[in-house]
């Protein structure tokens, strides 16, 4: 599963999970986390994650933070209440897409399983 | 985990600086970045960790998301002050603008010509040029750090907050308006052309936006200076 036109197309619903979960997190995190929970299968690059971030940031999706780290700063992401909201509804998106895509795949299921 | 050199930081801000990038915002980002990943390996895998980095990291690739970073930032700014503006218009700070809205119709109707161009003109112009100052001294302030390791001195790149010019852009918004719309057409001799009652309701509409502008700027500025190099 380490197809990145797969990841990209998710990646957003990725990003917004992973923050539901751990409140704050900065850019390399992010991608150790994707890394470890997935045991290597995933790796989010940083062409790509560091733009969704933003573009999220932009969308209203995100908050920032930022801390001084070790004589260095580092900007945590955060989600803000517009961004709670559509973790679910990109959750529910990405479940159905899923469930859909089961029954492409295997054609003889039954069309009212629910996963 | 382990703490980096100095050598091995000077060798990280050395690579950084070859990407020729301005944004603070974004260097302070890659920085992190590099020092997270690079704290994770030994000091003999240090050189082909860097280079990996620095591959992914690539010059182009960085011009590319620093474009982008302009960008979104630039989206940020405006639909920050777009909604502190429809809350003017929204209770209870609609109290405030329907009062704004009544003292500019007193001012006009009872202060003598050179009174008014002061208070409706010059007081909000001189704001926003302080307003600028007080921006840029901050955002000098905020970025000191960045641009210590990534600045002119060291780069021959003049490093600058993204967010800070964004904003500058937009608090000198209304200085593009005062010319086109006050000095173009008395430069032009179109002033005569307009009737003494047309040029109270103009100064009190210009007046006004002036002054919700600089009250958003500042909102969306007081924000966003909690989070960002501005």
């Amino acid at each position: 599963m380490s197809n990145n036109n797969l990841i990209k197309g998710s990646l957003q619903t990725i990003i917004l999970k992973l923050l539901e979960e751990n409140e704050k997190m900065y850019g390399y995190e992010i991608t150790q986390k994707v890394k470890e929970l997935t045991a290597g299968e995933i790796k989010i690059t940083e062409g790509a994650l560091y733009p969704a971030l933003h573009k999220l940031e932009a969308e209203g999706l995100l908050s920032t933070e930022i801390q001084q780290v070790d004589n260095r700063v580092r900007k945590y992401y955060s989600l803000t209440k517009d961004g709670q909201k559509e973790v679910h509804s990109k959750m529910s998106e990405l479940q159905s897409f899923v469930e859909n895509l089961q029954r492409i795949i295997n054609p003889g299921l039954n069309p009212e399983l629910k996963f | 985990m382990r703490k980096l050199t100095d050598k091995e930081l000077q060798a990280i801000q050395d690579s950084i600086r070859k990407k020729e990038i301005h944004a603070a915002e974004l260097l302070a980002e890659i920085y992190d970045h590099y020092i997270s990943h690079l704290e994770n390996y030994s000091k003999k895998e240090f050189e082909s960790e860097l280079e990996n980095l620095d591959q992914k990291w690539s010059y182009a690739y960085c011009h590319k998301i620093q474009h982008e970073l302009n960008k979104n930032i630039n989206k940020t700014i405006r639909k920050t002050q777009w909604s502190l503006i429809k809350s003017y218009f929204s209770w209870p700070k609609m109290a405030f603008t329907l009062l704004l809205v009544a003292i500019l119709a007193l001012i006009v109707n009872t202060l003598t010509w050179h009174l008014q161009v002061l208070i409706l003109f010059i007081l909000p112009l001189v704001y926003i040029v302080a307003f600028s100052i007080i921006l840029m001294v901050r955002t000098r302030k905020k970025t000191k750090g960045i641009r210590a390791l990534f600045g002119f001195s060291k780069s021959g790149i003049l490093v600058r907050s993204v967010f800070s010019n964004q904003f500058l852009n937009y608090v000198a918004l209304p200085l593009h308006f005062y010319n086109l719309f006050l000095n173009l057409p008395r430069v032009l001799g179109w002033d005569k052309y307009v009737p003494d009652y047309l040029v109270n309701y103009l100064s009190i509409a210009f007046c006004f936006m002036l002054v919700i502008h600089s009250l958003s700027s500042y909102e969306a500025w007081k924000l966003k200076s909690k989070t960002a190099f501005v």
